[in-house]
């Protein structure tokens, strides 16, 4: 199928009007998980990439702004995984949340053992949950509707994602 | 009470910026932001960094749209008539590694993912963190140590001798492969293609692995990791068309010469490279 100079026009007013209106944000957000600006742009490139690939479900989204933080999310926790970050923001929040009520607080190597344990036991959505409520600040109405699920099924995953941060904690610290 | 609660939030505040909240909502957040110091600070820390980013603005939107657009561009059918291939047993075709030029293990972060459902290069993706570029191409690297077979996951600790199977699963009508490991003595060999590699299911230059049809493919042979301990860093490139590797080659070499730990950050734009790039640093350790 060949673009015509129209639907090309149309599509890059269309990036365009999405990039302008959203990518400091996205870049603060990334800056948040990520911990260093060099990081944080190459994810933004990254979010905009895939964005602008799905460019028809930017028309149809309630809140672009929530579309485009789960792209963020997706390819931050994908970056995060990917190489050492033991000074990315997201695993201190991992930290603060395993550690939470505990007594010892981890060190760098366990925050990344943490995440690496945490990311290999929780299936993606839980993760996702994780980084709306802990990094990204939305209350559980706005994560259901972020991720068309109920608000049920996002307690109930917040929930299992403490007993299972606990259980890690004490796994990693060796408490009984 | 809590903060959370209480707090408009990071998520909040950025509806309130990007002007996505009603008139009755947006009342209420700057109505709270005059009595809270916290969130005003918070406010005021998003727009400080969204003005550091000015300067990158453009540059980053260019590439955004330059990588978005070379995805979606439909591939030419190749010239030469390819018969369909039909791998031996891997286990059969193992492929030697030299020691000194191969590397350890290898990743590619992607692994896990869904195949395309549609075929199609869109779908971005929420909900697909392992495909980066859902739709377009999902890679699975499975290890076979003694009797035991597992999926390489990034990061993954391998031992001298696991044998590693690649497989793709491939949206485009061809897609053309490359992979690549630099190793802990500064060494870059090709992983794909190689010796073992099918003269049939090269692309034209002879440089890619071409690989016919969407669907999944298995590339032909194993790795078999030799015994050097250490960092290595895997990189895959595959593109719709046949491309030239000398120049993505070079620049990845520089890059990972300068700091290894940029492994992740081997983009498309960093090595002038118009297709998907993945890379991932795994390290490799005796296993007694």
């Amino acid at each position: 199928m060949v673009s015509t100079g129209g639907e090309r026009g149309e599509r890059q007013r269309l990036t365009r009007e999405l990039f302008d209106k959203h990518s400091a944000l996205i870049y603060s957000k990334c800056l948040r998980m990520l911990g260093n600006r060099e990081d944080a742009a190459d994810a933004v490139q990254e979010t905009f990439t895939k964005a602008f690939r799905a460019l028809e479900q930017a028309r149809e989204v309630e809140s672009q702004l929530a579309w485009l933080f789960r792209i963020a999310t997706t390819t931050c926790l994908n970056m995060i995984r990917t190489r050492e970050r033991k000074g990315a923001v997201l695993l201190d929040e991992v930290s603060s949340v395993v550690a939470h009520g505990q007594q010892h607080p981890l060190d760098a190597m366990q925050r990344q053992r943490v995440f690496d344990a945490l990311s290999a036991q929780c299936d993606e959505r839980t993760l996702e949950i994780f980084v709306a409520h802990f990094v990204d600040g939305m209350d559980q109405g706005q994560i259901a509707a972020q991720l068309g699920i109920s608000r049920r099924a996002v307690v109930k995953r917040l929930t299992r994602l403490r007993e299972l941060a606990k259980a890690i904690y004490r796994s990693e610290v060796g408490e009984p | 009470m809590t903060d959370r609660e209480q707090h408009i939030g990071f998520f909040g505040l950025g509806q309130y910026l990007a002007g996505e909240l009603s008139e009755t909502q947006a009342q209420r957040v700057a109505a709270h932001l005059e009595t809270c110091e916290a969130c005003a600070a918070q406010l005021a820390q998003i727009e400080a960094e969204g003005a550091a980013f000015s300067a990158l603005a453009e540059k980053t939107f260019e590439a955004a749209f330059e990588a978005a657009s070379v995805e979606q561009q439909p591939a030419k059918p190749s010239s030469r008539a390819r018969q369909p291939w039909r791998w031996p047993s891997w286990l059969k075709i193992m492929v030697p590694v030299a020691a000194a030029a191969l590397v350890a293990a290898i990743v590619i972060p992607r692994l896990v993912a869904p195949p395309p459902r549609n075929g199609g290069a869109g779908g971005a993706g929420p909900g697909s963190t392992y495909v980066a570029y859902k739709g377009t191409l999902a890679l699975q690297v499975v290890a076979k140590r003694g009797e035991r077979q597992f999926i390489v996951k990034p990061a993954q600790r391998m031992c001298p001798g696991d044998a590693l199977r690649f497989s793709i699963t491939a949206a485009w009508p061809t897609t053309h492969v490359l992979i690549v490991s630099f190793d802990a003595a500064d060494a870059l060999s090709t992983f794909y293609p190689n010796a073992s590699t099918p003269r049939d299911a090269l692309s034209p230059a002879g440089k890619t692995i071409a690989l016919d049809g969407k669907g999944r493919h298995v590339l032909p042979g194993s790795i078999v990791l030799d015994n050097t301990e250490g960092r290595e860093v895997i990189v895959l490139l595959a593109a719709p068309r046949p491309f030239e590797t000398e120049a993505p080659r070079a620049r990845i070499k520089q890059l990972l010469l300068r700091d290894r730990g940029a492994a992740a950050t081997l983009s498309a734009a960093k090595l002038g490279f118009g297709g998907v790039v993945r890379a991932l640093a795994i390290s490799k350790a005796s296993c007694k």
